[in-house]
């Protein structure tokens, strides 16, 4: 029953949309939703800012060495990127950097949340270019460039189009833009072409018409680099300069394709699989996939960094193995038994869940587990990463040590005697060392200190030295890891491989050390002899041999308890799995290269007279939008507004403008003004802001009918995360309010003050049609006092509470318990009804006090994907799933009625990440008779 | 009533534009005037002899257009020719910078212009794609021919007009009728404007390749495959000089297309050289400018601008003159490449600069002419 209806709706709409920008929407960011997790401030940064000739950096004092390196490698990569794009960006590019991952999980500048797999971003609303250091000096310089290419993309496409008065252009297909961005930013590298060649070899390859089904995917921006480096091989390396030159020729991305290179895009993507065929099929002449090879140990999800062991438990001593996955979409730990390639696999741990175990960092730290049972792991919990110690015979973790001084730890390893560990570990300033913890004595210390990336760290047999990756190599500022030894009783540190190769991994044994690398174009297991570990700095070094003749990749060598194999991460096949192969009798020897120059390096850092521009940061703000509506209305005539939002560079100020008008006539044009500002601060843990507005208009509820209502107060919001998790959220809203009724009711006049406080938990793990893991609560109580009178307003409680059990992959079962009470003079009735609340009822059917609701419903995959042809061309939907539900609720004021109740199928269809429509199909009851007919309902929105 | 007026005018300004239509006047009509090419001739020498240019940057008047350049500038007589991007041609006294008129092309003259007598040649862009000629004493189109996406610059070679466009075709088409004479067709697409010597055309190609043709018929004379893209090309007696965007400049054999020498210059090259001197003359988009020693291929000076170079150097004179990307406009000695006078302008500079011998013109990106030269030399 929609009592909102023609002119009246307006109204409505303007109303709920000026409350929403000044009250709600404007809220610290994460307290205007009703569930959802926290991006927690947990450091406050002394901002600075440095001004070169291109960029404005902006950093933070403990990281000024990582700025000046930073703005270096912007600038150099700006003038590489300036002669590929053959243009300039005019103005100073704002370059914000992080030292940590940690560090840069922090940042305002975009709202949501960061994926651990997000290296940078470009923010295209003004431009800013957000990068954290993760250690690698060339991954740094990967990142930035990457991003600097967003940048003159965008830039380039507005000079050209606006060089021809084109306002309106093609939009650059996310393939292309972030293909681009790799092929510029780097070399085409061992992964890529690992990534590439398993879809070629095995019969994936996903063509360009196809892109948009892995879009945003790791393996789109490979692809897009893989075409990008076609285009400019195939069709001439000024073909992709050229793309953007003609950009304003064409009104699509293909016919600027069509223009510039004289093929289409499907001809160009024929031509392009050709291409990769040609080049990839003649090498399974002389290697082998993971597979054919080797005995798989894991079957689903991603499944990496496994260690062998040797365990008891408690039916005999068994070959174990302990292993990172991400089965069902939360990183986790599990152990499984070595024989049988499908043992059962138990949970360890369960990670992304709690406070504890953030994160679990899949593929870049990994673990070590001994004999004794003993499982040590890092894991980010809350402001920086800790480390664990899971006992295998009690079945839980049984230490937790934290460092206040690292920002991140990483791939701890226990000491041969099982009395120490060792790990990598990052400090405050971004740089990346070596330390060892004493269990015994529970104190840690620094054992490299140096800027170089120091990481993959393990114990020598003996436990007297330390053999790690690193690129402190002569190489290293080109990308080289080599492997390092450094002796613990004199600090001396040791090159023992060499080359332009990333050597990772290492395991230790008596006779040496094996560790994978790339050193024969795809990473693959060596293993370097004792005899070579042992000789002289510099000295040719000869005796490395090859384990494995992979054709995808070979990662994290552990050798089995027998010695006679090697358990390792596989990939192949889109994905990550552990497998085990037999040692070679006769591996093969391979050359290294001669050694002769062994200089030292060390990162470029900007001019001095740069650094010395560096200033305090002043909050610098600028619009983020500025918008007016006009509507015209019969019989109210012209309604409209106008919104603006300012916030600053870094994202942690914001201020909200909003004005409208609503007078119906020139009379009441003064007093019909509705206006507000909220100020936000988020630069802190606690989240605060505060605003004034005035709202005046006609409203209307089931309740009091129509009424003129005017508001005008102040407000205070306040918000402060707990975890990633866990928040609450505390609100206050002074205001002085007139309701002039109609129909003989009497008008109301009053000054009150409303105090909300809520507590929201919310783990949830989403599907592409809503969550199917994990929990969400919110439980709000509020009161509102009429300060005429010092009177109880009203008062109400709100409890939300949602769990979702997983049933498979795709599958879920969930359920919802929502109650809702208000009482007082003036209780607050909710609408209650329709599709995203009581299926089978009307949107707003219900509009009471008291609301008593549970849901439950079953959610599972119906069609992947369905491919509907027409004449001229195909629909293509992804992810259709379905539901069966049953809803029972109740909702009355004074008196209980009766129960209401639902139940139903329904099915969603995914629209990309953006909308998912909702196709249900009700029968209501009120549990003594079934409806005769079925209700369709059709919206568009996520599941509960 | 007066509302109805004002409708009325509003109206006619939208129908018919309220700029002033320019007309040649006949009295004005030079005895020959002839601008063949954006590069001053059809060798694309890029290079002025006469003269009295200083080298200094001087700014004798400046004229802000409500558009972008579309294409290169021209001088006509007393006139600066701007090509639009706002699908307008403007005339521009070139001693005061007073806008004298403009004429509507109707597309965007992305091809600049060139003129023979009262008769000027231009094509436009997408999507009409048309090659046009009009008479600038009726300020009528004579003749108009489509023609699909043609880069920047065409030739007057005696009693035709050489032009190629995207898709690969070289076409020469007669002055005074708009008929095609000749077509050939290049491999791949063109994207760099043709230029003339001894009878050839040599036509840059996209796909490494450099095409001698002969004015005459359109017959192809010799092809040469290079290593990468062309982007340009100059022509002085015997050689022909060609530059891809590797940054490889070449010297060839007119007669024959054999390779007579080839230097590699660090940076990407998108400009074409200019010659002066027994010189090459070329920007690239690492900022350097370089004089080559056009016969052995060494090198005789650098100047390092930082800043991408994306327009084509010119010398007038004894002076190296070119714009970067980053807006700033440079005077260089040619004897050693010594820095004569900077000067930072508002916009881009992407179209080359072009001069009479006495003054220097420049279009940036902003939409600014700027004429440079000595405040005491008059030409009234």
């Amino acid at each position: 029953m929609n009592y909102l209806k023609g002119k009246k709706y307006h109204k409505f709409i303007l109303w709920v949309l000026s409350l929403a920008i000044v009250v709600v929407s404007v809220q610290t960011g994460k307290c205007q939703f009703y569930f959802g997790k926290n991006k927690v401030q947990y450091t406050h940064f002394d901002w600075q800012v440095m001004t070169t000739e291109h960029f404005k950096i902006y950093f933070y004092t403990k990281e000024s060495k990582v700025a000046a390196i930073a703005a270096k490698i912007a600038e150099n990569s700006y003038r590489t990127l300036a002669m590929r794009f053959n243009h300039e960006v005019t103005k100073k590019i704002p370059l914000i950097i992080y030292s940590s991952p940690s560090y840069f999980g922090q940042t305002n500048v975009t709202p949501g949340l960061l994926p651990e797999s997000v290296g940078g971003f470009t923010e295209f609303l003004k431009g800013r270019v957000v990068v954290p250091f993760h250690g690698s000096y060339q991954d740094f310089k990967h990142v930035i460039q990457h991003e600097l290419v967003h940048v003159f993309t965008l830039s380039k496409l507005d000079a050209v189009t606006e060089r021809r008065s084109r306002l309106r252009y093609a939009y650059p297909p996310l393939w292309f833009t972030e293909g681009i961005a790799e092929y510029w930013s780097k070399d085409w590298d061992t992964e890529a072409d690992m990534i590439v060649k398993d879809m070629v070899l095995n019969g994936n390859l996903v063509t360009i018409p196809h892109l948009y089904q892995i879009r945003g995917s790791y393996f789109m921006y490979k692809l897009g680099e893989s075409i990008c480096s076609f285009i400019n091989d195939y069709y001439g390396a000024d073909k992709l300069t050229k793309i953007f030159d003609n950009w304003y020729k064409g009104n699509t991305f293909d016919e600027i394709v069509k223009i510039t290179l004289g093929d289409n895009l499907s001809e160009v993507s024929r031509k392009w699989s050709y291409g990769l065929k040609k080049k990839y099929f003649p090498q399974m002449d002389s290697l082998d996939m993971p597979e054919m090879k080797s005995i798989k140990l894991t079957h689903s999800g991603y499944n990496v960094k496994a260690v062998p062991i040797k365990w008891d438990d408690g039916h005999g001593e068994k070959d174990w193995i302990v292993f990172k996955a991400n089965r069902m979409g939360y990183t986790g730990i599990y152990l499984k038994p070595l024989e049988g390639s499908k043992g059962e696999i138990k949970t360890l741990v369960k990670g992304e869940r709690s406070a504890d175990f953030e994160s679990l960092y899949l593929l870049r730290s990994g673990i070590d587990a001994n004999d004794s049972g003993l499982v040590v792991f890092s894991s980010k919990s809350k402001e920086h990463d800790v480390i664990y110690i899971y006992d295998l015979n009690q079945h839980q973790v049984i230490k937790r040590y934290e460092f206040n001084n690292l920002v991140a730890v990483r791939s701890p390893r226990f000491s041969p005697d099982g009395t120490e560990f060792i790990f990598s570990g990052v400090k405050e300033s971004g740089f990346t060392d070596l330390y060892v913890f004493d269990l015994l004595k529970g104190t840690y210390r620094q054992v490299t200190d140096d800027i170089y990336y120091d990481t993959d760290p393990c114990y020598t047999v003996d436990g007297q030295g330390i053999i790690f990756s690193s690129d402190r190599g002569p190489k290293g500022d080109a990308g080289a890891l080599n492997l390092f030894k450094l002796d613990l009783a004199t600090g001396n540190i040791r090159q023992l491989t060499y080359g332009l190769y990333r050597d990772q991994t290492p395991e230790c044994t008596e006779k040496g050390i094996y560790f994978s690398s790339d050193r024969m174009g795809t990473f693959n297991l060596f293993f370097l002899a004792l005899a070579t570990a042992s000789s002289s700095e510099g000295e040719d070094n000869n005796t490395i041999t090859c384990q494995s003749t992979y054709v995808t990749g070979a990662f994290n060598p552990r050798l089995s308890s027998d010695k006679k194999k090697l358990v390792y991460t596989g990939y192949e096949n889109w994905g990550f799995q552990i497998y085990m192969m037999k040692l070679p009798e006769k591996p093969e020897k391979i050359k290294s290269p001669i050694v002769t120059n062994l200089r030292k390096w060390k990162p470029q850092m900007i001019a001095a007279k740069y650094r010395k521009t560096s200033i305090k940061y002043d909050t610098d703000y600028s619009f983020d939008i500025a918008q007016s509506s006009i509507g015209y209305d019969p019989v109210y005539g012209s309604i409209g507004g106008f919104q603006a939002a300012v916030s600053d560079v870094l994202g942690n100020h914001a201020i909200y403008f909003l004005l409208t008008n609503t007078a119906e006539s020139k009379d009441n044009f003064l007093e019909s003004f509705n206006f507000g500002f909220t100020i936000i601060n988020k630069e802190n843990r606690l989240n605060w802001g505060f605003g004034a507005y005035h709202l005046y208009d006609e409203y209307y509820n089931d309740y009091d009918g129509y009424y003129y209502e005017r508001q005008a107060g102040v407000i205070s919001l306040f918000s402060y995360p707990v975890s990633k998790f866990h928040r609450i959220d505390f609100t206050t809203l002074t205001r002085y309010s007139k309701r002039e009724r109609r129909y003989g009711l009497p008008d109301r006049e009053k000054v009150l003050m409303t105090n909300y406080v809520s507590w929201v938990y919310d783990n949830s793990l989403w599907d592409i049609s809503g969550p199917i893991d994990g929990r969400r609560y919110n439980l709000t109580l509020g009161i509102t006092t009429s300060l005429n009178d010092m009177n109880n307003f009203n008062r109400l409680i709100s409890v939300d509470v949602r769990h979702y059990f997983r049933l498979g992959r795709y599958s879920a079962f969930a359920n919802r318990l929502f109650v809702y009470s208000s009482s007082g003079i003036e209780p607050q009735r909710i609408y209650f009804g329709g599709s995203w609340s009581f299926r089978g009822y009307d949107r707003r059917a219900f509009y009471n006090r008291h609301i008593l609701f549970a849901s439950n419903e079953l959610r599972f995959p119906l069609i992947d994907n369905l491919l509907i042809g027409f004449p001229f061309g195909g629909l293509d939907f992804r992810g259709i799933r379905g539901v069966l539900f049953y809803d029972t609720g109740a909702a009355w004021d004074d008196y209980f009625d009766r129960f209401y109740g639902s139940f139903g199928t329904g099915f969603r269809v995914s629209l990309g990440y953006l909308v998912v429509l909702r196709f249900d199909f009700t029968r209501t009851t009120d549990y003594k008779t079934i409806s005769p007919h079925t209700d369709f309902d059709f919206f568009f929105g996520w599941n509960f | 009533m007066k509302n109805k007026s004002i409708i009325i005018i509003i109206i006619l300004m939208f129908s018919f534009g309220c700029s002033t239509k320019y007309r040649l006047q006949h009295e004005k009509l030079p005895d020959e005037n002839v601008w063949p090419f954006y590069r001053n001739d059809s060798s694309s020498t890029g290079s002025v002899t006469k003269g009295h240019f200083s080298g200094r940057l001087s700014i004798l008047w400046e004229y802000k257009s409500n558009d972008k350049p579309a294409g290169p500038l021209t001088i006509y007589d007393n006139t600066l020719i701007y090509p639009g991007t706002r699908n307008k041609i403007k005339f521009i006294d070139k001693y005061l910078g007073q806008f004298q008129g403009c004429i509507k092309p109707r597309g965007i003259p992305q091809s600049g212009v060139t003129i023979k007598d009262s008769l000027a040649y231009f094509a436009v862009g997408p999507p009409k794609n048309l090659l046009k000629c009009i008479n600038l004493l009726k300020g009528k189109v004579i003749w108009k021919e489509p023609l699909k996406d043609v880069s920047w610059g065409s030739i007057i070679i005696k009693d035709r007009l050489i032009i190629n466009s995207g898709e690969g075709l070289l076409t020469a088409f007669n002055l005074i009728n708009g008929k095609r004479i000749w077509s050939f067709k290049t491999e791949g697409r063109l994207s760099v404007p043709p230029t003339c010597g001894d009878s050839k055309i040599f036509q840059p190609a996209d796909k490494n390749i450099l095409y001698a043709v002969s004015v005459v018929d359109g017959k192809e004379i010799y092809r040469v495959s290079l290593d990468n893209p062309l982007v340009g090309a100059v022509v002085y007696n015997d050689f022909v000089f060609v530059a891809d965007m590797e940054g490889n400049i070449y010297s060839l054999d007119s007669d024959s297309g054999s390779v007579v020498w080839k230097r590699k210059l660090p940076y990407p090259v998108w400009t074409s050289p200019a010659f002066a001197k027994g010189c090459l003359y070329i920007g690239d988009n690492g900022g350097e400018v370089v004089a080559i020693n056009a016969y052995d291929g060494t090198i005789i000076w650098r100047y390092n601008a930082v800043d991408v170079i994306n327009s084509s150097v010119v010398v007038v004179r004894e002076y190296v003159l070119f714009g970067t990307m980053a807006g700033d406009f440079y005077s260089l000695n040619i004897s050693d490449g010594s820095l004569v006078e900077k000067r930072h302008l508002k916009g881009a500079l992407i179209q080359s600069p072009v001069s009479d011998g006495e003054r220097v013109y420049v279009a940036t990106e902003k939409g600014m002419i700027i004429c440079f030269g000595d405040e005491d030399v008059s030409n009234y």
